[in-house]
């Protein structure tokens, strides 16, 4: 592989979103992309969970979120102990493109940041970058 | 004497020589570094451009955002929601947007705008949203602000005057054109500012408009962003500014270090740069042509000059101005003068030196030749000496070997056992570095029995086809990895049955072959065969020319020369990018030798290269390889493979007696359909599939690893995957079935070892082929049942060990027993001891295989130790209990009976998409033949108990009892597993994996998910059952 021609049927995707109708866009989206098995959920500790739950192969995560926001839930996916999980690719979708914000994410290791507004052509470009990146960073 | 002044005098004359270059060569340089001037300008013209789409950016980018989100097919009520959504945060985060509105056609009018219209309001922050959805009732509409304190939107007071879209400047010029339109600049109402709205239509699917889409875009960062944009090119600080095409001055950098009472006023504070004498407004009318790069004379200074216009189709379209001042350049320009000038003195300085040297080395030569004589004679010595020394290799290699592959073997071993992922990292670098330096000591051992005289070359028969083919094989795999492209092209009418030495061959092939892949980046790479006939001589018979043909980096003439010597590489910088000893070319020369040939090379540099080599391997006439079967018949097309590869393919079908061959180019009418397509990955499935005939195959051809990534949809379309390279076997089978004449393979779709059924237990008994199994997991038992008498055996299941052992004491008959691990009274381990332990009288050892859940090397580990002969793990792989069936129980093979199952397929028509890790049919198709209604029923009953036992584990986890918990987890798993429940078998798996690593946490963390992951199989099953 490595050019962008993925399975997207065979993939499961976790979006964390606190805004309902920015969710229901994004889910839309995706499966636009390809993408079937997508999960919901609107803040970090359920995210976890779903995370533990479902083992996704991609996570796309707001930043603003209650009770937990996205910098908190990216920070405990990867101090995780199963390195297979720690090491799943997270993209942060956001409008907030403070300096500060994009540091402590790069310093979390996150895998893509799209600012909103974002288009359809945009998103899936970022998804198969990362996707990309991740298969040859975990495949050998 | 004399030649010392000689010397001095030719010193003297290089000198004065030199001075003359050094003038020319500063004339010359001072032009250039003008020039680069210019065109250090025009990168910052570009890089400036760049920049500066980017600020304009988002205008297009909302749009795209609104399109994508569809907003038109919504209904007229969820609009307004999905706009806000969509366009509050673009407006609060991103400096410049100012706002975002959609006017309808109607008068309806929806806005988010970051500025108060009128500056005071009670609402805390600075955004609004305005909805007029009544045009005609309250065409001023209501204004909504986030509260203070929640910051949810509350309607609020906001004193405002009707307004309607369809009057507005955006909403006209939006209509009148069909993309994007940018208006003139202005100044904001709202704050004042100047900026420029984006305007685009939003159309219905049948062309008429819908709304008009508006963002505004302030221009008060324009100037911030020529300044920054100035700031990080290095050494650009000159003088940037923007004007609208008309030329009207729009930002400047002196507006962002203005003071702030000025800055209220952009219109008149960029009012002086229109003064007649302004060097701005001589640049504005001297500079016309965009691109170009001049000097003007503006004032007291000359300007360097260019003129850059935005493409309007990402951004308003608008003028930058760059102005470097001449001063400024030469600068630059003189220091690089002085330095270079002063450089090519110390060069001529320290030429004239050397050549003073040369002069007096020359003397020298005549005594050096002396020594050479000696040299020779030392090298005989040495040499001498290397032979010696490489008997001692050879026999130190062997040596070291035998422990290295024990160092290797425990490596796989250890990073097969549970690890944490520090643990297996390091058991997998002692593997890797093991396999290199394995390799290594191959090298240096072949190498040394070479040198040492000690390597035996045999002459026995073999197949060529074989032995070139499984070369290529071996060589296919690397080549895929990296993307090239593998054809072996071997002449087709050569017999086919050879004398020689079959193993050497391949050494020789896989060497150049994998010395191919190393080197090349791109492209193909081909190995050729092909009779030698152009000597003309007839005692030549038999010898075949092989070819390596890469086209990789090339060789220089000189490294042609030095390739077959040991210890050389090509370039010592090789060594370090790729690797390997230098051996291996060097090997191959000897072995060629050996076995009366000889081997080159042909190469050029960039331009890949041709290793052969020839040797004398005499046929056997009337042993070219033939297809089994008649292939004239077929109508075959090749398409969609490289030009090289369909080259060959054609040769080799032609060869297997294909006549009707068409080859479809990329171009032209389709050709007639065909009964077999064979297609490369150039051309898409679907097209190929468009070129067989009703009820004709598509057989696709691809690297390994790429048919096995390709998607179910498109597989199952192709009759057959061919992976490459393509050689003769494959692809007259791939004809053979087209016309039917074979089987489409047994391996692929139709499982013949679960075609049976299996015979009376009597039976079994009387042959003493009788299985027994012994599971305590009701659900388990099913399976094994199901899926043994599918296979053609018999068997008797009980519910622990001591049951088992009760039974194997009662009868015989029993040819082979199944147990699980963990079962309540006596587990496997203890039912094995016991059965070991009382078999060893009888003297007939009964095979004893393992079920468990833990694919674990331990567990196997303690499963040999307790006297079993095999461990399978669940969920169970037919394929790997049909091996141990046949390996242990052959007197079973013969009484399976044929079964009838009716066409698979017809009932097993699926609903469309779900997780599969949520419920996974294969294994109930794999057990039922197919996934009908008695699968089904069967997933439902065994789902009745998953519930109690989620309850169960949260009980004893409450009750802190792990042991309990830790049971129940494993029993779930295993039942759940075995189902095809893959999500909630894994989290059970985690939670008895937590328990036993004492992380109570983390235990009762992933307890908690069972139950949502029930519930999410039970609705999943709802929905396809």
């Amino acid at each position: 592989m490595g050019n962008g021609d993925f399975n997207y049927d065979l993939m499961s995707v976790l979006v964390l979103e606190d805004e309902f109708h920015i969710r229901k866009l994004i889910v839309r989206l995706l499966r636009e992309i390809g993408f079937d098995s997508i999960y919901e959920v609107t803040d970090g500790i359920d995210g976890m969970k779903e995370l533990l739950r479902v083992r996704p192969d991609l996570i796309l995560c707001d930043i603003h979120m209650e009770p937990m926001g996205g910098l908190k839930f990216l920070e405990t996916v990867r101090s995780l102990k199963t390195s297979e999980v720690a090491n799943l690719p997270v993209i942060f979708l956001t409008a907030d493109a403070d300096v500060d914000t994009v540091l402590k994410a790069k310093e979390l290791r996150v895998d893509g940041y799209i600012t909103k507004p974002f288009s359809l052509a945009h998103l899936k470009i970022k998804i198969d970058t990362v996707l990309t990146e991740h298969a040859a960073t975990s495949g050998d | 004497m004399t030649r010392t002044s000689a010397s001095f005098a030719a010193f003297l004359l290089i000198l004065v020589f030199g001075s003359g270059i050094s003038y020319w060569v500063y004339d010359r340089q001072y032009g250039e570094l003008v020039a680069d001037g210019r065109s250090q300008l025009s990168v910052a013209r570009v890089a400036f451009t760049r920049e500066l789409n980017r600020l304009f950016e988002p205008g297009p980018a909302v749009y795209q955002t609104v399109t994508d989100a569809r907003l038109t097919e919504l209904p007229d009520r969820e609009v307004a929601d999905f706009f806000f959504a969509i366009a509050t945060g673009p407006v609060q985060r991103i400096q410049q947007i100012n706002g975002i509105y959609i006017g309808f056609p109607d008068g309806r009018f929806l806005q988010v705008q970051d500025l108060l219209p009128s500056g005071r309001s009670d609402a805390e922050g600075r955004m609004t949203r305005r909805v007029i959805d009544d045009p005609a009732g309250q065409p001023q509409g209501h204004w909504f602000a986030p509260a203070k304190k929640t910051g949810r939107w509350r309607e609020a007071d906001i004193p405002s005057a009707p307004y309607d879209p369809r009057s507005r400047p955006w909403y006209e010029k939006a209509l009148a054109s069909e993309g994007g339109v940018w208006t003139a600049p202005y100044i904001f109402a709202s704050s004042g500012s100047l900026g420029v709205t984006y305007a685009r239509t939003l159309f219905h699917d049948d062309g008429t408009p819908w709304g008009v889409l508006g963002v505004d875009l302030s221009l008060s960062s324009l100037s911030l962003t020529l300044v920054h944009a100035a700031e990080t090119l290095a050494g650009f600080g000159e003088l940037v500014f923007a004007t609208d095409l008309a030329g009207r001055m729009l930002a400047h950098p002196d507006l962002v270090h203005a003071k702030p009472e000025e800055r209220l006023d952009v219109e008149a504070f960029l009012e002086r740069y229109r003064a007649q004498d302004s060097v701005e407004r001589i640049l504005i009318e001297t500079v016309q042509d965009p691109g170009a790069v001049e000097v003007v004379a503006a004032g007291t200074a000359d300007y360097l000059a260019t003129r850059a216009v935005l493409d309007p189709d990402l951004a308003m379209p608008i003028s930058i101005y760059l102005a470097q001042d001449m001063d400024t350049v030469l600068a630059d320009a003189n220091v690089t003068l002085i330095r270079n000038v002063g450089l090519l003195f110390i060069a001529i300085v320290a030429f004239g030196t050397i050549s003073f040297y040369v002069v007096k080395l020359g003397v020298e030569v005549a005594a050096r030749k002396k020594a050479e004589a000696e040299l020779v004679e030392a090298r005989d010595t040495a040499e001498a000496a290397t032979r010696a020394k490489s008997a001692f290799l050879a026999t130190m290699s062997h040596e070291i070997r035998t422990p290295m592959n024990g160092v290797m073997s425990m490596a796989e071993l250890l990073a097969l056992s549970k690890l944490d992922a520090e643990q297996s990292s390091m058991a997998r670098v002692i593997r890797d570095s093991a396999g290199a330096l394995l390799t290594i000591i191959n090298d240096i051992l072949d190498f040394s029995k070479i040198e040492a005289g000690k390597l035996d070359i045999e002459t026995v028969p073999f197949s060529l086809m074989e032995t070139v083919d499984g070369a290529a094989e071996i060589i296919a795999q690397r080549a895929e990895e990296k993307g090239l492209g593998l054809i072996v092209d071997i002449q087709a009418d050569l017999a086919d049955r050879r004398h020689g030495d079959p193993t050497r061959l391949r050494q020789i092939l896989l060497n150049l072959g994998g010395n191919a892949v190393k080197f090349t980046e791109q492209g193909d790479v081909r190995i050729t065969v092909r009779e030698l006939k152009d000597q003309g001589q007839s005692q030549r018979k038999g010898w075949l020319r092989f070819e390596v043909t890469d086209t990789g980096v090339g060789l220089t003439e000189e490294q042609c020369g030095k390739l077959f010597q040991p210890f050389v590489q090509a370039d010592q910088s090789t060594a370090r990018k790729f690797g390997g000893t230098g051996l291996g070319l060097s090997i191959c020369h000897r072995l060629a030798d050996m076995m009366g040939g000889s081997i080159g090379v042909l190469s050029s540099p960039g331009e890949g290269s041709t290793f052969w080599f020839k040797l004398p391997l005499e046929g056997d006439d009337g042993t070219v390889p033939s297809p089994e079967h008649d292939l004239s018949p077929a109508r075959v097309t090749l398409a969609g493979l490289g030009p090289g590869e369909t080259e060959v393919a054609a040769r080799y079908l032609r060869a297997g007696g294909v006549s009707d061959l068409v080859i479809c180019g990329a171009s032209g009418p389709d050709p007639a359909p065909a009964d077999l397509v064979i297609a490369g990955l150039l051309m898409a499935p679907e097209d190929a599939r468009r070129l067989c005939k009703p009820g004709g195959a598509l057989v696709l051809c691809a690297g390994r690893e790429t048919l096995a990534g390709l998607s179910a949809t498109v597989k199952a379309a192709a009759a057959m995957l061919l992976a490459e390279p393509l050689t003769r076997p494959k692809l007259w089978r791939a004809v053979a079935l087209a016309l039917g004449l074979e089987r489409a393979d047994e391996a692929a779709d139709g499982r013949p070892d679960l075609a049976f059924a299996p015979p009376p237990l009597d039976e079994a008994r009387e042959a003493g082929a009788l299985i027994l199994v012994a599971e305590d997991n009701a659900t388990n038992q099913a399976v094994i049942r199901k899926l043994l008498s599918r296979m053609g055996f018999a068997c008797e299941i009980v519910g622990d060990g001591r049951a088992a052992l009760a039974a194997l004491e009662q009868g015989d008959g029993y040819g082979l027993l199944l147990t699980d691990i963990n079962m309540p009274e006596m587990d496997g381990f203890a039912l094995a001891r016991a059965i070991r332990e009382r078999g060893g009288a009888t003297g007939n050892r009964l095979p004893v295989i393992a079920l468990t859940a833990d694919a674990m090397v331990e567990t196997e580990t303690e499963c040999m130790a307790a006297g079993m002969d095999a461990c399978l793990t669940k969920p169970i792989d037919s394929k790997a209990l049909g091996a141990v069936l046949a390996s242990y129980l052959p007197e079973g093979l013969p009484l399976r009976r044929g079964a009838d199952i009716g066409e698979p397929g017809a009932e097993a028509v699926m609903p469309p998409k779900w997780d599969r890790e949520i419920f996974d049919p294969a294994s109930m198709e794999e057990a039922f033949g197919t996934f009908n209604d008695e699968a089904k029923e069967f997933v439902l009953s065994a789902r009745g108990v998953w519930g109690g036992r989620i309850e169960e584990i949260g009980e004893a986890m409450r009750a802190a009892d792990h042991g309990a918990a830790r049971n129940a987890a494993h029993s779930l798993k295993g039942a759940a597993l075995s189902i095809g429940a893959l999500r909630l078998g894994r989290i059970a798996g985690e939670v008895q994996d937590a328990l036993d690593g004492d992380d109570e946490v983390m235990a009762g963390i992933m307890a908690e998910l069972l139950h949502p992951t029930l519930i999410e199989f039970d609705e999943t099953v709802q929905r396809i059952f």
